[in-house]
């Protein structure tokens, strides 16, 4: 190991060095031309060069894209059932013959619409879920860390409370309060939203004040106040956008984390309930052993999909993330 | 030390009652309770609110809570309405199960993880680094749910090598050596989703751990004065890096009782986990309340251990 690094440095650093002096007129062009680029348009650049991330990034467009556009096309709704036609295997031609891309369910609905509706929700529980937590964490976080003292110590409390609890647990219990409150089946994805969106808020507050605590003491902050700008904009005009960067790292992975919330209490018939359809209730069908057993493409791709969704917005997050940190610079 | 201990124990209490606080108002919102759910027709109106007020249901909740909380204090939390007995010892029943399973699981976690995060950091931007982080992001995106399906439809339906599901084969009362196989075979599949599903997060934490350490001035030093790459990476750099991962291990050390809910009910795996499902789907409130402060405590004391280990392995740490 040793024997091979040795001479792989030396060629570095000699091969560094060479061009270096040969194109010194161009490379110092080059150097004044990055000079004016943002911190923004680094980021970008170095995220377009991450393959996994540029994957991640491209598949969930891809995603997103057929999820929300693709009912139109699709000649089925989410509840028309064809009662001739059920539990069809992928790729056939029903009695009444329509064609079935991922075959039909156990009231003749296709598989593969329902599975894009269930897209649409298991995204947009994501989405909304983060908003949720990044309108709480951003407030509470820019508060706690910009005032310090007892608005700190309190809003701190109430993070280290819900840091401490143990979230699923809670999870399970709200939805089923949910249940028993007997909530509609199509606001209950709203419920859902809001209940993840609530139980995931502390960890950003708790960064946020932390990167709020050591900026405000900067020499910037020290022109604002001489300036006599207000409080509030202080904190979410100068302060929060040094931070958006890890906010936005935290919001990505956030949606992916949001997705698995959501799926598995779908999946214990927690969440969204049938008729509406979400992966996670897709999933479901494996409850019938039966239907485990013998007809996967009731249940596999909606797990599938739960999966390469969370998966490419994990890649994505991590280049993000990646891609801001200064300390990345090769 | 006595007084770090003791402050950061007292730092809990209020945690938990904060904790105790939104648990018990939550469970005490749920329309219905243990009298309703298990009313038997004949009974007249009377008769029920008889029953209430002997288990003291028809009290206003701040009041349940207090003389709750005076109970929980003595480690009493209620009699389970399914099992029929102290909530406590239903814990104490099923915990075992659910840490056997979590600590082979964790620790087959750790085999895998450590080395793999170890050369991805050594061998930063290389295939091998590329690879490991494929395979941790495939941990952390796979669904425990969705995995152990997988798995059970592969292995258990399909190639019929492994049983379905539970601890053990039912009526087959096997003994000595083949009691434990027939265990261990039913262990497989959960040990394997738990542990794949969590080493990539965990590979991870090592890789940055690994990577911090080595861009440090120190394992330049020791480059420098000639040592050899296995010297500097095993002996100087993986000391250090191995501190915040002792600390993590601290931390999940006693979360293992806490069972894992959703693996546990995919393979019907009489733990912890399985039983809070069931008491939270059967709405036995006193079960799942005592399961959540059992969940929150321990969860506590794993941030304790991870302090008092984080400062045991470092010494630039004092415990102030």
């Amino acid at each position: 190991m040793n024997n091979e690094k040795q001479p792989k440095l030396a060629t570095g650093a000699a091969g560094a060095e060479m061009p270096g002096r040969a194109d010194r007129g161009r490379k110092k062009r080059k150097e004044k031309k990055t000079v004016v680029e943002s911190p923004w348009a680094v980021a970008f650049k170095r995220l377009r060069k991450n393959k996994l991330a540029m994957i991640g990034l491209i598949a969930l467009v891809v995603i997103t894209i057929v999820c929300v556009f693709g009912p139109l096309f699709s000649p089925y709704g989410l509840n028309e059932n064809n009662l001739t036609d059920r539990y069809l295997s992928p790729f056939s031609t029903g009695r009444s013959g329509n064609f079935y891309l991922l075959g039909t369910d156990s009231t003749g609905r296709d598989v593969f619409t329902r599975l894009l509706y269930g897209g649409q929700i298991s995204l947009l529980v994501g989405l909304v879920a983060v908003i949720i937590q990044l309108f709480i964490g951003i407030i509470l976080g820019g508060l706690a860390g910009y005032y310090g003292g007892w608005v700190d110590s309190i809003i701190m409390r109430i993070v280290d409370i819900f840091l401490a609890i143990p979230t699923f647990p809670i999870l399970i219990l709200l939805s089923a309060l949910m249940s028993d409150m007997g909530i509609p089946a199509e606001y209950r994805i709203y419920v859902v939203m809001f209940i993840i969106g609530i139980l995931s808020w502390a960890q950003l507050t708790r960064f946020i004040r932390g990167e709020i605590l050591s900026l405000r003491e900067q020499e910037f902050m020290m022109a604002t106040e001489a300036l006599g700008i207000r409080d509030r904009s202080r904190i979410f005009r100068h302060l929060i956008p040094n931070v958006i960067p890890q906010i936005i790292v935290n919001a990505t992975l956030g949606i992916g984390s949001a997705i698995l919330f959501e799926s598995t209490l779908s999946f214990l018939g927690l969440g969204v309930t049938p008729p509406m359809a979400t992966w996670g209730t897709m999933v479901q069908a494996v409850n019938d052993s039966f239907d485990f057993a013998n007809r996967p493409w009731l249940w596999l791709p909606a797990g599938l999909m739960i999966f390469i969704t969370v998966l490419a917005i994990n890649l994505l997050g991590d280049g993000l993330r990646d891609a801001f940190d200064p300390k990345m610079k090769k | 030390m006595a007084k770090f201990l003791v402050r950061r124990l007292l730092q809990m209490i209020p945690l938990l009652l904060g904790i105790s606080i939104i648990v018990f108002f939550l469970t005490a919102m749920m329309p219905g309770d243990a009298v309703d759910a298990k009313v038997n027709p004949n009974m007249t109106q009377e008769q029920i609110l008889h029953l209430k007020e002997m288990y003291g249901l028809t009290d206003p909740i701040p009041v349940r809570y207090v003389k709750w909380l005076v109970n929980a204090v003595q480690l009493d939390f209620g009699d389970s309405l399914t099992y029929l007995k102290p909530v406590t010892s239903v814990i104490n029943d099923y915990m075992w199960n659910s840490f056997i399973l979590s600590l082979i699981a964790f620790i087959l976690q750790l085999v895998i993880a450590i080395p793999i995060g170890i050369v991805s950091a050594t061998r930063q931007y290389s295939a091998v680094d590329t690879a490991g982080t494929v395979f941790a992001l495939l941990g952390i995106s796979l669904p425990s749910f969705f995995l152990g399906l997988l798995f059970q439809k592969i292995f258990a339906i399909d190639l019929q090598w492994l049983p379905l599901s539970g601890m053990s084969t039912a009526g087959a009362n096997y003994t000595g050596f083949a009691h434990y196989w027939d265990v261990f075979l039913h262990l497989l599949m959960p040990i394997l989703v738990l542990s794949l599903v969590s080493a990539g997060a965990m590979m991870r934490y090592v890789r940055t751990a690994m990577l911090e350490v080595i861009h440090q001035d120190y394992i330049r030093t020791a480059r420098a004065k000639g040592l050899s790459e296995k010297v500097v990476i095993y002996k100087h750099a993986l000391r250090n890096a191995m501190i915040p991962v002792i600390t993590y291990i601290g931390f999940s050390l006693p979360t293992l009782f806490s069972g894992a809910m959703i693996t546990e009910k995919v393979f019907g795996f009489p733990g912890i986990g399985k039983v809070a499902y069931d008491a939270i789907i059967k709405r036995d409130y006193p079960l799942y309340i005592g399961f959540t402060m059992f969940v929150a405590v321990l969860t506590l004391l794993g941030n304790l251990l991870a302090d008092i280990l984080y400062a045991a392995a470092d010494p630039r740490i004092k415990m102030e």
